[in-house]
């Protein structure tokens, strides 16, 4: 079956779609890395996303059901070069297709991937429909802009988090207890405040600062999410309201948040960052870390200095902030996932964990 | 930093063997560059002419003297260095570099070691050490146990399990790597890993059968930061050699976990050896249970590294050496990142895969099972944008045919198959395909080979697609199957067969249909500058070329007869260009050479060396010239069929080309210009042989008319060998008929390597072999200027290859090779092309003559260059070859006609006897100052070898000798002691070269009767590293050299000292006359008498 997808701008490329059939719209993000594609696919934060991998050949190892980072599929669709037939030996029990097939994720394979990201690189990111329906372009970007319209008039779509994977579980005692603003957290990132003992209490966007002191945290964390920047003015409110009384640190778009809190004001990349291989330096310390990221927020390095906020993270390709922390507020953010206890402990400052 | 101005010395590559490292030579050349630019005085040290980094404009002094500590020290000491940096040369440079020698030198003359930090350095002399970091790193490594013996090395593998791998510490290359399957096994390969180990230890390790290879090239700075450049998935299982292992980047079968854990144990590794710099570490990993294991940690540039450039456009040698003086990865920015910094890890759109090159069929008798010691000699990498189409392009690049699979329609046949599937040997991946078209299931293969079962199944799309396509003819192809077979790599030629139509009319049938190539950017790293073809990508061709554009083939993977000495004259052609003010496109396969360095040219195409690879490059370039005379007989094989195809050829005509190679042609010129050529004929029966060898005469030298590099060539005495050799070594047919030729007995070979622009002519070089004809010019020893001839037949054979560079309208360059015997010269052949002497001719003259030619081929004549003085030296320069046997136990070393060489070394000096001298301490001879010299000779060698002996003795040396040898020795008044023949009882000469109970072997070989018994002798010899010499002119040489030793002992200068010279020289003749005849090779006469 023929597929297509189609940007904004009326760019179309063809290829053949697996996995489900119909259409979908999200904003194509273009993404570098050589492994999890099912793990990126099922995380929260590419909720609303199509998925272009970068990498030619995709689910090499398969699919594995306890590899999702949420129990569901939050991108809105896959386009790769060749989506492999085969599993390697110790990769997942079915093929990554066969997966697909039972998430309904709609994928395109056989696409010049390579010429799609760069289109998005030099476009910028934008809407676009992925779809086996026959039709016309012009009926075809009517179809993407009236999902467009859907997808914004119900932002609630965006509340999903990966906590339900783990299993319950207790501190094995004298850790210490973070509040969690779950905007969107994967699994990934509750197993690794288990690995380290962080006991946590999670809540959605719509929790107020008195009812969050009323827990006494060591910690407030927001998680990254994939909700429209400018969609939870409530969330910002409370961590305003939080800033000076709790630690509080903010990942992705839950940075965003905290950066919007302290009064500076994030805007869009042209594309983002989506991968496993981006490099940061921490501008105190000169240490530098690959990290994986996902998000499209751009803040400027002044306005967090008129703020008196100082920029903790700098990408060491691009030049652009990715990381900021404000230690009389006892505020900080990061674009990138966490990886270990230097990592948390590094953003929290005075967190004693 | 430190305000005072360092100087550093780098240590170059160890020519050694097989693993002779033409990646080091890119590493060196790149490190110096890199140190140049921060500000640092540099030298080199290498004994390697055919390197770029060795060449004559290096950023320092280069110093042609073999790696070693003494020589190291006289380095460091005469450049008043401060630092010596070892880790872009290699592991034997590594070793000297830290031998207690070295390191006491170094002491005393204040000199600090860059790039091995004190801890690896503890550790990779004391694997306790070692494993205690490792244990705390929190890396596990498979079991084993260190053993400093035959009988520790038992006990360990009785308590470990078989298979077990050995390995000793501190060897170069994995030289005396070895896998024991049994107690019987371990008992010889124990005592030879013992052998090989600088500190006398080995490893003696748990073999993970069937586990993955991943290995990690990591960048280190310090303060600790790390940047993994690339993950390198090995296809082959673990145990085989990393240089021998099919490998791809990025890694293709790798979860996110298994990517995750390595990363971060890679790290640790690096971390726990507090290395600086660029760090190799390869790991096992269970594919059921993800485990994994630390096979081995290399704080050093290797050849993985150079793969990891290469594929990723990283350029880790240089950032490597930034990061060796200090600077931070964040600190440091380089073009090929197109904006930010070092810090980065490239994420490929594409893929790349190197399969190693073997040439085992130039040592018959050679075990060709592939294992943890390294066999190959070189690479070829494929790009494309699917693991298939890299595969397929490498395995076109390797330049090699297919091997004929076993008849599958037999159940013996498929016997065979599954051997050859199971058993590593350099044709297992095409057998996979074999096994594919026999009908066999993945998963049988799978379990044969151990190859990851998603990887077989990319050869199983790859052979579905195949078998789709043979259903169809030519007509009847749909053009959306021809289109998926090209997306999938398969080439046209490939195709065309499936069709059983010709390359040229499938090539015009699909791009009649629009499938063409196009371009992709290998720009994981940030700038595009390397490309590759794709079927797929529509990268817009790039803009902003300066003047016309010049595409320049070079010489695909390194093998024997075609190594980077041809990548030496493709790289500076490069630099002519681009001084030219025009565009310079290079095409190669090769990722171990300075010509892909991605500075070298303006664009770079990794691309296999084929009609249709280069096609497509040509077709989407439209050069205004390609050339293809400097890559070696790779492109010039081409040339032809390009020319056909409209590809627009420089310099040298095709057709003249032809008239070289083709014989009948040959002999027409060199008739019109009344040259002689030793008698020849050809012959396509084995009668017809018969006949026409008796009208030429014995000797006969005969080979295959259809083969390149001396394969199977022999030297035939009799008719009874001739009729052997035709019945059993050739498959002669009319149409590929044996050519025959009149064998010059005891004739002095000459080289002459030569430019011209069609007009003019100018002889570059004129090198007098050591070893008498009948060696392959490669293999040959050999001097410049000549050391024997005299003066009017180097005046005569400079006049023949002027006439042949007139008549055969050369536009660039030329090698000749002639043999002189009772003061007749005789043309041997003639190549049209740069020849593998050319870096060498450059070096000992001053002259960058492959740069000289490529202006002459851009239509520069060499008026206009300037360059009308033919070079006149006064110093010795003296080329060795350098030879793998000691990777291939029980192989005859014998010298013959077929090239068996995988390097060189030159030595230089001002006289003869020490240059000679100096060559062969850097081939790796340990020339003894005293004890027992074996000297056994064949009878029309024994009048000549009474002198040689004589100043032996005179030396103190003692001479033992086979009966025949030392009676004659007698009757000249020489003292020998006899030792028996193997089949005259024992002690016997055998049991003596064991017992070590000689310093030296002297032994010629005496025809066919003897042959094995003296294989025999020669093998044990160079098992025990006994200096060994096969001709009696190289033991003239060596004996002479000895004698130069001990009159004035061993002194080091650099290159540049001697070309100063050669211009003072020749300045001083420009100023006294225009037309003065020029006075030559002061030298060579006291060295042509000492030598009667």
């Amino acid at each position: 079956m023929k597929g297509r997808l189609i940007f904004e701008d009326g760019t179309a490329f063809e290829a053949e779609a697996f996995g489900s059939h119909g259409d979908r719209a999200g904003v194509a993000v273009a993404f570098a890395g050589g492994a999890g594609f099912q793990e990126a696919a099922t995380t929260p934060s590419y909720l609303g996303k199509i998925l272009v991998f970068e990498r030619p050949t995709v689910g090499a190892c398969g699919a594995d059901e306890s590899w999702n980072e949420s129990d569901r599929v939050c991108a809105e669709g896959v386009v790769c070069r060749e989506l492999s037939k085969s599993v390697s030996d110790g990769g997942g029990p079915m093929p990554f297709g066969r997966f697909c097939e039972s998430r309904q994720l709609l994928g395109l394979e056989g696409a010049p991937t390579r010429e799609i990201a760069a289109h998005i690189r030099s476009r910028g990111e934008q809407w676009a429909l992925l779809t086996t329906e026959e039709s016309s372009l012009k009926s075809h970007l009517a179809r993407l802009a009236l999902l467009k319209t859907q997808t914004s008039a119900s932002p609630d779509k965006y509340r999903v988090s990966g906590e339900a994977l783990l299993a319950s579980w207790r501190p094995t005692g004298g850790g210490a207890t973070a509040v969690v603003l779950d905007i969107g957290a994967g699994a990934s990132f509750y197993r690794l405040l288990k690995s380290h003992n962080i006991f946590w209490r999670a809540f959605g966007p719509r929790m107020s600062a008195d009812e969050i002191m009323a827990i006494r945290p060591d910690a407030a964390l927001v998680s990254n999410g994939a909700y429209p920047a400018d969609s939870l003015p409530g969330t910002v409110a409370t961590l305003r309201a939080l800033l000076g009384r709790v630690p509080v640190a903010g990942i992705g778009l839950g940075a965003a948040l905290v950066a919007s809190a302290l009064g500076v004001s994030p805007s869009e990349m042209k594309s983002g960052h989506h991968g496993v291989n981006i490099p940061v330096a921490n501008a105190a310390t000169g240490a530098l870390r690959i990290t994986e990221q996902n998000h499209s927020v751009a803040l400027r390095a002044e306005d967090l200095r008129r703020r008196g906020a100082e920029t903790l993270y700098v990408n060491t390709i691009d030049g652009s902030v990715e990381g900021f922390i404000h230690r009389r507020k006892m505020a900080a953010g990061a674009f990138f996932e966490l990886d270990g206890l230097d990592a948390i402990q590094e953003l929290t400052g005075g967190l004693p964990l | 930093m430190t305000a005072k101005k360092k100087k550093i010395v780098l240590v170059g590559a160890v020519s050694s063997s097989a693993s002779a490292g033409a990646e080091f030579d890119h590493a060196c050349a790149e490190a110096m560059k890199a140190l140049r630019d921060l500000g640092f005085d540099v030298a080199l040290i290498s004994a390697n002419p055919t390197a770029v980094s060795t060449d004559n404009d290096a950023p320092g002094p280069v110093y042609f003297e073999a790696v070693s500590p003494e020589n190291l020290a006289a380095a460091l000491e005469r450049e008043k260095a401060t630092a010596l940096l070892p880790v872009f040369g290699g592991g034997a440079a590594v070793n000297a570099a830290t031998a207690p020698a070295t390191l006491k030198a170094m002491k005393k003359l204040g000199v600090s070691l860059m790039g091995v930090s004190e801890t690896s350095r503890a550790a990779s002399a004391d694997r306790r050490r070692f494993l205690k970091l490792m244990k705390t790193a929190g890396v596990e490594v498979p079991p084993g146990a260190v053993v400093s013996s035959v009988e520790e090395a038992e006990a360990a593998a009785l308590e470990i399990g078989f298979p077990a791998a050995l390995r000793p510490l501190m060897s170069e290359g994995g030289a005396g790597n070895s896998t024991a399957y049994n107690m019987e096994d371990l008992e010889g390969q124990a005592a030879s890993a013992l052998k090989s180990s600088a500190a006398a230890t080995i490893l003696v390790e748990k073999l993970l059968r069937g586990w993955k290879e991943i290995e990690m090239v990591l960048l280190r700075d310090a303060k600790g930061n790390a940047a993994t450049v690339a993950m390198i998935e090995n296809i082959d299982p673990a145990g085989i050699h990393s240089g021998d292992s099919a490998a791809v980047i990025p890694a293709q079968t790798l979860t996110l976990s298994a990517t995750r854990r390595l990363k971060k144990s890679a790290v640790a590794v690096a971390r726990a050896l507090d290395a600086v710099g660029v760090v190799n570490v390869r790991f096992a990993l269970e594919p059921a249970s993800g485990d994994i294991k630390l096979i081995y940690a290399v704080p050093r540039y290797t050849r993985s590294s150079a793969f990891a450039a290469r594929a990723t456009g990283y350029p880790v040698a240089r950032v490597a050496a930034k990061l060796v003086c200090g600077l931070t990865l964040d600190g440091i920015t380089e073009p090929e990142f197109g904006g930010g910094s070092a810090f980065r890890e490239p994420e490929p759109d594409y893929c790349a895969t190197r399969l190693p090159r073997f040439d085992f069929e130039k040592f018959p008798g050679a075990d060709d099972t592939l294992d943890t010691a390294m066999k190959s000699t070189g690479g070829a990498m494929g790009a494309g944008r699917t693991f298939k189409e890299s595969l397929l392009k490498a395995m076109r690049a390797l330049e090699t045919s297919r091997p004929k699979p076993p008849n599958a329609s037999t159940e013996a046949g498929m016997e065979t198959l599954r051997g050859l599937l199971s058993r590593p040997n350099p044709a297992r991946l095409f057998h996979i395909f074999d096994a594919l078209a026999a009908g066999m299931r993945v998963e049988e293969i799978r379990s044969l080979t151990l190859i990851d079962g998603w990887f077989v199944s990319q050869f199983a799309e790859i052979a579905e697609i195949s078998a789709r396509a043979g259903k169809y003819r030519i007509e009847t192809a749909p053009a959306s199957l021809l289109k998926q077979a090209k997306l999938a790599g398969l080439g046209d030629e490939d195709i065309a067969r499936l069709l059983e139509t010709e390359e040229t009319e499938l090539r015009r049938l699909r791009k009649k249909q629009g499938t063409t190539a196009g371009a992709g950017a290998m720009d994981a790293s940030g700038a595009a500058r390397a490309r590759y073809a794709a079927f797929e990508s529509t990268d817009a061709a790039p803009k902003g070329d300066r003047g016309k554009k010049i595409i320049i083939l070079g010489g695909g993977p390194n093998r024997i007869g075609q190594g980077i000495e041809f990548d030496y004259c493709c790289v500076h052609a490069a630099y002519a260009i681009k001084e030219a003010g025009y565009t310079a496109i290079l095409i190669n396969s090769n990722p171990e050479t300075v010509s892909t360095d991605f500075d070298t040219s303006d664009r770079l195409y990794f691309e296999p060396l084929t009609f249709e690879d280069v096609m497509n490059i040509i077709d989407r370039e439209k050069p205004h010239g390609v050339i293809v005379q400097l890559g070696g007989q790779t492109p010039l094989n081409l040339a032809t069929k390009l020319l056909r195809a409209g590809a627009p050829i420089l310099g040298t005509s095709p057709d003249n080309i032809d008239r070289a190679e083709d014989r009948k042609r040959f002999k027409e010129t060199l008739d019109k210009l009344n040259l002689t050529q030793p008698d020849n004929d050809t012959a396509g029966t084995v009668e017809e042989a018969v006949r026409k060898a008796r009208q030429i005469g014995y000797p006969l030298l005969v080979r295959p008319s259809y083969v390149l590099g001396g394969r199977a060539m022999r030297v035939v005495y009799e008719e009874a060998d001739l009729r052997e050799y035709m019945a059993k070594a050739v498959s002669a047919s009319p149409d590929k008929p044996v050519l025959l030729d009149r064998f010059l007995d005891d004739a002095i070979e000459v080289d002459v390597d030569a430019v011209a622009d069609g007009e003019r002519c100018l002889v570059c070089g004129v090198m007098e072999h050591i070893e008498q004809a009948g060696v392959h010019s490669g293999d040959s020893a050999c001097c410049l200027p000549p050391y024997t001839l005299n003066e009017a037949i180097v005046e005569e054979i400079k006049g023949a290859t002027r006439a042949m560079a007139r008549e055969l309208g050369v536009v660039g360059l030329m090698n000749v090779q002639f043999a002189v015997k009772n003061d007749v010269i005789y043309v041997l052949e003639v190549n049209p092309r740069a020849s593998r002497t050319v870096p060498f001719v450059s070096k000992a003259t001053g002259t960058p003559w492959a740069k000289v030619a490529a202006r002459v081929m851009l239509g520069e004549s060499l008026e206009k260059q300037g360059v009308t003085e033919e070079s006149a030296p006064e110093h010795m320069s003296v080329k060795e070859a350098v030879f793998p046997f000691s990777r291939f136990p029980g192989v005859d070393a014998t010298l013959g006609p077929e090239m068996l060489s995988t390097g060189e070394v030159m030595g230089i000096d001002r006289d003869f006897g020490m240059a000679f001298l100096k060559s062969q301490i850097a081939a790796g001879q340990k020339l003894p100052d005293k004890g027992a010299v074996f000297v056994s000779v064949k009878n029309s060698d024994k009048r000549a070898i009474v002198p040689i002996a004589r100043k032996l003795i005179d030396m103190g040396f003692e001479i033992v000798a086979t009966e025949g040898t030392a009676s004659t020795l007698r009757r000249n008044g020489i003292e020998a002691r006899s030792v028996h023949k193997l089949d005259q009882g024992r002690p016997n000469i055998l049991d003596v070269v064991k017992n070590k109970e000689v310093v030296m072997l002297i032994n010629t070989p005496a025809g066919k009767d003897t042959k094995v018994d003296e294989a025999k002798i020669r093998s044990a010899a160079i098992a025990r590293d006994i200096p060994l010499v096969t001709t009696i002119s190289g033991a003239q040489a060596t004996v002479q050299g000895m004698e130069a030793f001990r009159e004035r002992g061993f002194t080091v200068a650099p290159l540049q000292e001697y070309h100063k010279k050669i211009l003072a020289a020749s300045k001083a003749r420009k100023a006294i006359a225009q037309k003065a005849p020029v006075k030559k090779i002061a030298a060579k006469k006291t060295a042509a008498k000492k030598s009667k």
